[in-house]
């Protein structure tokens, strides 16, 4: 985990061109950061194996009339079968030891979001125990350092739901209800947007989700409670 | 035994030789003026197939080239959202549909027969038919944007957006276009799979065949089961939108994710079908600069055969975000990643043979370089976005869009260029320009890194698919503006190839022959080509046989080998066995014929009319098309010949008609049912899948068909079956007698399985609009009683044969074929009926 951190950050800072309130290279999520993370290695690694393959070619090229068919052959088996087939074994390992906690149902005490996605705005309705029900329009407030659980279904077309510095996206799609699993862990407003085309609204369905501490989110649910007329 | 065979130590006189090419002459001329688009030769359809289809990858490009400039700057209006929406889903659609599979097809029918030293493919009117049908569906399809009418769904028109929400004919066109289109690739692919198999010179063993056919025939086999899951649910979605019947509605029991798994089982593999040709180019240029033949010639077999094996097991890495359990994704990211290592085993396959050989340089090795480069950057973004945990950032952003088109481009776009370069002699005898090639490549190469690599952080900051605009002040300018400029430098090289091509070269001087010192078959061509191709048949021993069998050309060019000739002005080819290719049929192929041109018109209006809901047009011309194919089927296939056998040269005599496993026809029949299967598997697939996730699949409320008349329809149509088989014996008895009886009663019985099959759900009042389940059952009766119905069409086209003497009992290709189907009908009925009245007696 502190890994993951301290390679994001370091990245980050030296990609400053990263940055954006809609980054999935700028992390302010858990999900974000881990994922963040895995493509930071993962690009290094393709770079090296890029660089690696254009030099074999070059040299290969180099016109030397060697007519050896044997140590070609060796070359087949290892660089095309053996590397690729023990490289990739190792980044399946990494890639799916991330998923179980990515798709984890969460305890059963987490903040739940029912996310309706319509033609082209997101209707927020929180329902949190012991608290009446309320709903919001294309903004999600949400307490930093806490997970939430996001219920996601459709009523029309299938859309995605997707805050790119928080965390992956998932669709919602009619007929069924899909779960997302996010944790912010730095305050600020991040932008999300609709991530599967859905008619000629869709570049426009927009969203944000603006992270506030702790103290400030019960304030918050307290107004809204006073909003809805019971 | 052919092994043994030798050229003639000595030619014959030259007044012979002459004699020979008059002869071949008058047979295979072309016609002229406007006959001349009668033609059906394969080097003549394939040079309309190719510059069609280039004239298509430039319409492709400019719509490209338009997006690019509505995503110049955020906010622009230089595209409506209604447009960019018609835009972006032509580009895909045309680029997927009308020039990556087209491309494939198009070179192979011009060059695979000389690639295996044939004169001609087997079917030369199917070839031309699928160019028209080709033309007819393309001109189609994109002029509805010239009408404001295009599609607009995508080009992977997901529902319930393209089933409910989207009125208007624009996805209707998509559906149905698309689907003619399909139609006739899968012709073409059962043609070349025929050709590669059967078509081939004697000694051309299997370990022979040179790449380009192993490639035709991977992914010409991968066409036959990747399209129809697409045109099963092309017909789903078209059946929702015309007739309300609710495969794709949630409220009714249907599901929208059933379209994204007989899309993707069909769009995942469409990439391979789109990728692997071109590696077969790469193939056979290599080898040529590298002056060594191929290294690991069996390893890239293997590889081919693997990839596309694999490529069947991947589509679900397009629906990582649709809410899958972890153990689907776990599989799918495993089989997505494993699938680079066949595909690298072939890339370092042609890296040993630049090791191996002395590289000279040359304008087609340039690009060749090119893609490689740029096709491995796609092959590592691939495997990164096959780690599912890493899809759920990227998928459906644009980082997708880098990969894709990485992939593409370099895999499938720089070696077609590549190809255009060292294939060009062969089409008119010329040579494109060096100076133009070179100039052409850096601006493609540094147009396409420009425009693509930015791409890859355009989207992981944020930025969607198929978006019109994108905000300001969140980072995405700079990204999109270098994307688009770049755009336009890939369109300057564009315009610098497209004026190599066009550019008159009269003055040039003509290419010598065989200009770039390759070794295989189709160099042999001389500059300019000869209308029959091949001067006469070769006897092979060896994958170069320009490098490797002495006095080779010189042998060919004087007729030294088999069929030299056309002694009956007939044009003729090679058939040979599969493994081995002994010679086994002199086969007589027609000539020129407008046939071809009037039934893709007809056919076309089956497709074309319901577009616009006239279905009484639809009926006229699919009773018009099936008129014009029973026409040429009865004046131009199974012609009895005027003797028994022919000789070939060197003692050699084979049959002029063959019937049954031996022969083209039947080959090509059953490779085509083997599709027709496969679509019909697709609407089983579709059943237990609703089955699978549903819990009220049959709802309760809803009565089946019963098993009455759905097994009475079963027993009748077996029955009309083995009756057709036992008639096929009793006609090569001579027992005409009992073949008419039995024919004639094989009839009755099929009506009246047609009869029962329907009643089934038809007598329970299932009505397929009320839920998918009904839904479900009628369309695999139909589907069934379709399949009988053009069973017994067949069955009274025997009967007519017969009656008027072109079938006997020797000569009866016409009834091996028709029952061969009705082997397949026979599949069909009774996989429908185990499913619709089978099934739901088990629970």
């Amino acid at each position: 985990m502190k890994l993951q951190r301290l390679t994001t950050a370091t990245i980050t800072l030296l990609c400053a061109g990263c940055a954006g309130p809609q980054s999935a290279l700028s992390p302010a999520g858990v999900e974000a950061e881990r994922i963040a993370s895995l493509f930071w290695w993962m690009t290094a690694g393709a770079g090296i194996v890029w660089i690696g393959v254009m030099m074999l070619a070059l040299f290969a090229a180099k016109e030397r009339g060697r007519g050896e068919r044997s140590r070609g052959g060796r070359w087949i088996i290892v660089g095309g079968a053996a590397t690729p087939a023990v490289v990739l074994a190792v980044l399946l390992l990494f890639g799916l030891a991330m998923l179980p906690d990515l798709l984890a149902v969460p305890p059963k005490d987490t903040m739940r979001i029912h996310v309706t996605a319509e033609q082209w705005w997101w209707r927020f309705r929180y329902e949190i125990p012991g608290r009446i029900p309320f709903e919001t329009a294309n903004e999600l407030r949400l307490p930093v350092g806490e997970p939430v659980e996001f219920l996601l279904h459709s009523t029309n077309v299938i859309h995605s739901f997707w805050i790119p510095s928080l965390g992956g996206k998932m669709d919602a799609i009619p007929g069924r209800v899909n779960r997302l699993v996010l944790h912010p862990t730095m305050t600020g407003t991040f932008l999300g947007t609709c991530a599967e085309y859905c008619g000629v609204g869709h570049g426009k369905m927009a969203m944000q989700a603006i992270v506030v501490p702790k103290d400030a989110f019960a304030p918050w649910v307290d107004t809204m409670q006073g909003a809805v007329r019971p | 035994m052919t092994e043994d065979i030798q050229p003639l130590a000595e030619a014959a006189s030259e007044e012979v030789r002459q004699g020979q090419e008059a002869r071949l002459m008058k047979a295979w001329q072309q016609p002229t003026g406007w006959r001349y688009w009668s033609e059906v030769n394969n080097s003549i359809v394939g040079l309309w197939y190719t510059a069609l289809v280039f004239i298509f990858l430039l319409f492709g490009g400019l719509l490209a080239l338009m997006m690019r400039i509505q995503l110049a700057i955020p906010g622009n209006t230089f595209l409506s959202p209604n447009l960019y929406s018609q835009v972006f889903t032509m580009h895909g659609s045309v680029m997927m549909f009308l020039f990556a599979i087209p491309i494939f097809e198009a070179v192979s029918i011009l060059f695979l027969p000389q690639m295996m030293g044939a004169r001609e493919l087997p079917f030369p009117r199917l070839s031309a038919f699928g160019f028209w049908a080709f033309l007819i569906g393309g001109m189609f399809l994109c002029g509805s944007i010239f009408f404001n009418a295009g599609p607009t769904g995508g080009w992977f028109m997901y529902p319930p957006l393209t089933s409910r929400y989207q009125p208007g004919i624009g996805a209707d066109m998509w559906l149905l276009g698309f689907s003619f289109i399909e139609v006739s690739a899968i012709a073409a692919a059962v043609e070349l799979i025929v050709g590669v198999l059967k078509c081939r010179p004697p000694g051309m063993r299997i370990h022979l065949i040179p790449l380009y056919a192993w490639y035709v025939l991977v992914a010409a086999g991968m066409i036959l089961f990747a399209f129809p899951p697409l045109i099963t649910g092309s017909m789903l979605l078209e059946l929702e939108r015309a007739f309300n019947w609710p495969f794709f509605d949630a409220a009714r029991g249907g599901d929208p994710l059933l379209w994204q798994h007989l899309f993707w089982l069909f769009g995942h593999p469409e990439v391979y079908i789109a990728f692997l040709p071109s590696v077969a180019l790469v193939a056979m240029i290599v080898p040529a600069f590298a002056r060594t033949p191929i290294a690991g010639y069996k390893w890239i077999v293997l590889s081919a055969i693997g990839t596309g094996f694999l490529s069947f097991g991947l589509w679900v890495h397009h629906m990582f975000t649709t809410g899958l359990p972890g153990v689907t994704l776990a599989l799918f990211s495993a089989a997505s990643q494993s699938v680079a290592i066949p595909t690298g085993v072939q890339i370092f396959c042609f890296i040993a043979t630049v090791y191996v050989g002395r590289l000279r340089s040359s304008v087609p090795m340039l690009y060749v370089a090119g893609g490689l480069a740029t096709f491995v950057i796609g092959g590592l973004t691939g495997v990164m976005v096959a780690v599912a945990s890493f899809n759920f950032q990227a998928h459906d952003t644009h980082f997708v869009v880098a990969h894709l088109h990485s992939v593409l481009i370099g895999g499938t776009i720089f070696p077609v260029i590549a190809a255009a370069y060292y294939f060009f002699p062969l089409i008119n005898g010329k040579l494109l320009s060096e100076r133009l090639g070179r100039i052409a490549f850096w601006l493609l190469f540094c147009g396409f890194n420009i425009t693509f690599l930015p791409m890859h952080f355009t989207g992981l900051r944020g930025m969607a698919r198929r978006v019109y605009t994108y905000p300001a002040g969140i980072g995405l300018e700079g990204l999109n503006l270098t994307s688009s400029i770049g755009a336009l430098i890939l369109a300057a090289g564009f315009g610098v190839l497209l004026w190599d091509i066009l550019r008159p070269k009269g003055k040039d001087a003509d290419s010598p022959r065989n200009p770039w010192e390759a070794g295989s078959l189709e160099w042999l061509q001389e500059m300019p080509g000869k209308p029959w191709g091949i001067r006469s048949i070769p006897e092979i021993d060896s994958r170069y046989p320009l490098w490797e069998q002495p006095n080779f050309v010189r042998d060919v060019d004087e007729g030294r080998f088999f069929m030299p000739d056309a002694e009956e002005g007939k044009r003729e080819m090679l058939v040979t066995s599969i493994i081995d290719a002994k010679p086994e049929q002199c086969l007589r192929i027609p000539g020129p014929s407008f046939i071809t041109l009037i039934s893709a018109i007809f056919l076309g209006g089956v497709f074309i009319f319901p577009t616009f809901k006239m279905y009484w047009s639809m009926a006229v011309s699919g009773a018009i098309a099936l008129g014009c194919i029973l026409y040429w089927l009865w004046e131009g296939s199974g012609l009895i010949p005027e003797k028994e056998e022919k000789a070939i040269g060197h003692g050699v005599t084979v049959p002029l008609y063959v019937s049954g496993p031996s022969s083209v026809g039947w080959w090509a029949m059953m490779i085509t049912m083997l599709a027709d299967l496969t679509a019909f598997v697709s609407i089983v697939f579709g059943y237990f899948f609703y089955w699978t996730l549903h819990k009220d699949f049959p709802p309760a409320s809803i009565a089946g068909p019963g098993w009455i008349w759905p097994v009475a329809g079963l027993m009748a149509s077996l029955a009309a079956w083995a009756l057709t088989l036992l008639a096929r014996g009793w006609n090569r008895k001579e027992k005409a007698g009992w073949f008419y009886a039995g024919m004639g009663s094989a009839v009755v019985l099929a009506v009246f399985g047609i009869y029962a099959l329907v009643a089934g759900p038809s007598q329970a009042a299932m009505n397929p609009e009320e839920n998918v389940y009904p839904a479900m059952v009628w369309l695999l009766a139909i589907w069934a009683a379709v399949h009988v119905a053009a069973g017994i069409i067949m069955q009274l086209y025997c009967v007519a044969r017969r009656y008027a003497g072109r079938m006997t009992a020797r000569y009866d290709i016409d009834i091996a074929n028709v029952t061969l189907y009705w082997h397949f009908v026979a599949i069909t009925v009774a996989g429908c009926v185990a499913v619709m009245a089978g099934f739901p007696l088990l629970r």
